[in-house]
């Protein structure tokens, strides 16, 4: 890693990682939030008014980890305008070339659910490598070769901004689909959604900024989209099996939670992990101190 | 954007790396086509009452139930519109393979919703001579849903003093794009008779 990259060190970039933990508490206080709306106020929606408000609501996550991303990031500021065009240009991806390659051209739905080996199969080799690859590229792209791209946290930023801006497009795209849904179920839906991409982003992010700080081999960045691909196709096989209807004596049983406890568990894993990563690869790289006699 | 600070050399060292990882994107898509290719085309073969049809692998095939002298439906899993038949009817005294057709066609008509003959015409399949009927009906799919227009293809057979009828019904904007599969099931039909 250059001196220049080390120069900034963990602590002057607490910004991302506090963002990411107060998002995730107020995603859950926005899930509670949701279901008691529903629960105490019942509201009755026509469909129209079902889909405003859950392509409303699928802005939330993303909204959030602006926000505080914006707040936090005071000491080495990344351009807001960056933050928000990688942003943007993750949420066009997803509409011109993500959902229309998996839902139209592969039409997933019609061969995926064969079996669970397929399923899995099917789902790494077209969903995550489609869904990284462009994530991947809304970074590698636009802002890998700005000045501003300066430190190795900065890919995992500008990565989960890709990824939150392919989110909110996926989100507002089952919202739209689905003529609607129960929204404490589309709450989970969207929350699960935004936590997911933006987690496997943030991995590509994290190789893209070792691939740009440390000089790495060829092969380390196809790597890395690779890495995210396999965890996200595994995520949404797991996930498809942890939230399947089952049938009981009473009617068909659906447990979305089991699904967001996954989905926690594992975006707070990978931000852990590459936190743990980013610092030991600054702690490897900084500049012995020089002693003054 | 400001792209200064990024020398030639690594900048030659991470295109080709981005070229890999778009090879790598494209290689693993043409994998998942090759999956999805041999996934579509799996069969399985579906034999009852002389009557022999390879079917997609993953449609549920069930036996007589729905309707009366019915051989089997085979229904995709995913979209229960979406389905084949196959019933066995009495060849007329006079051999005829269009009074099998006008008897069906008044018969669905007093059971289906706004049923409509679309088109009609003499057809073969494996040298037998038979008969197409295009029709449409209406579904209602019970109360909070809307009802929606089903396009079917009937294909009459005559084998062995009785009519073959191959049903394909899909929903109307997907029927078109469920016909060449349909062909390819009615390619390989065969009938064993006396079974």
């Amino acid at each position: 890693m250059t001196v220049q990259a080390s120069s900034h060190s963990l602590s002057s970039r607490k910004s991302l990682w506090k963002s990411n933990l107060i998002t995730f508490g107020l995603l859950g206080l926005f899930l509670l939030l949701v279901f008691a709306v529903e629960a105490l106020v019942h509201p009755i929606f026509n469909s129209t008014s079902l889909v405003i408000t859950g392509a409303v609501m699928s802005l939330v996550p993303a909204f959030l980890w602006l926000v505080f991303f914006y707040r936090q990031d005071q000491l080495e500021p990344e351009p807001k305008s960056m933050v928000f065009e990688v942003f943007i240009l993750g949420g066009l991806l997803a509409a011109a070339i993500g959902i229309p390659l998996i839902e139209d051209v592969f039409k997933l739905s019609s061969w995926l659910y064969s079996n669970l080996w397929i399923e899995l199969l099917g789902s790494v080799l077209v969903i995550g490598f489609t869904q990284e690859t462009l994530k991947w590229a809304a970074v590698r792209f636009s802002v890998y070769k700005s000045i501003e791209f300066d430190e190795p946290t900065d890919g995992i930023i500008y990565a989960t901004a890709a990824g939150l801006g392919f989110a909110t497009v996926l989100n507002i795209s089952f919202i739209v689909n689905s003529g609607g849904a129960n929204l404490g179920i589309a709450a989970i839906r969207i929350v699960l959604t935004a936590l997911a991409q933006a987690s496997f982003a943030g991995i590509s992010g994290y190789f893209l900024a070792c691939e740009k700080f440390e000089g790495k081999p060829i092969w380390w960045m196809p790597c890395g989209v690779a890495l995210a691909a396999l965890l996200n196709g595994v995520f949404f096989t797991l996930w498809g099996s942890l939230t399947r209807p089952t049938l009981t004596g009473s009617g068909a049983f659906i447990n979305p939670w089991l699904g967001l406890a996954f989905a926690v568990l594992l975006s707070l894993a990978i931000t852990v992990i590459l936190s743990l990563m980013i610092q030991k690869n600054e702690k490897q790289s900084s500049p012995t101190p020089e002693v003054k006699p | 954007m400001n792209v200064t600070g990024f020398p030639l050399r690594k900048r030659a060292k991470s295109g080709l790396s981005a070229a890999l990882v778009l090879c790598l994107a494209g290689i693993a898509l043409l994998a998942g086509w090759i999956l999805k290719s041999n996934i579509l085309n799996e069969t399985q073969s579906v034999l009852r009452s002389g009557v022999s049809l390879q079917v997609p692998a993953s449609w549920k095939v069930q036996f007589g139930i729905a309707e009366e002298n019915q051989v089997f439906s085979a229904v995709d899993p995913l979209n229960l519109l979406h389905n084949i038949t196959a019933v066995k009817l009495p060849m007329a005294t006079d051999g005829l393979v269009t009074d099998a057709v006008v008897n069906q066609n008044l018969k669905r008509a007093t059971v289906l919703s706004s049923y409509q003959v679309l088109e009609q015409a003499p057809y073969v399949v494996k040298d037998v001579q038979g008969y197409a009927v295009y029709y449409a009906y209406v579904e209602n799919q019970g109360t909070g849903n809307l009802p929606v227009v089903v396009r079917g293809l009937d294909i009459y057979l005559p084998f062995d003093q009785q009519i073959v009828l191959i049903s394909l019904e899909e929903n109307e904007s997907r029927f078109g794009s469920a016909l060449p599969e349909f062909f390819r099931v009615l390619d390989s039909i065969s009938y064993t008779p006396g079974e």
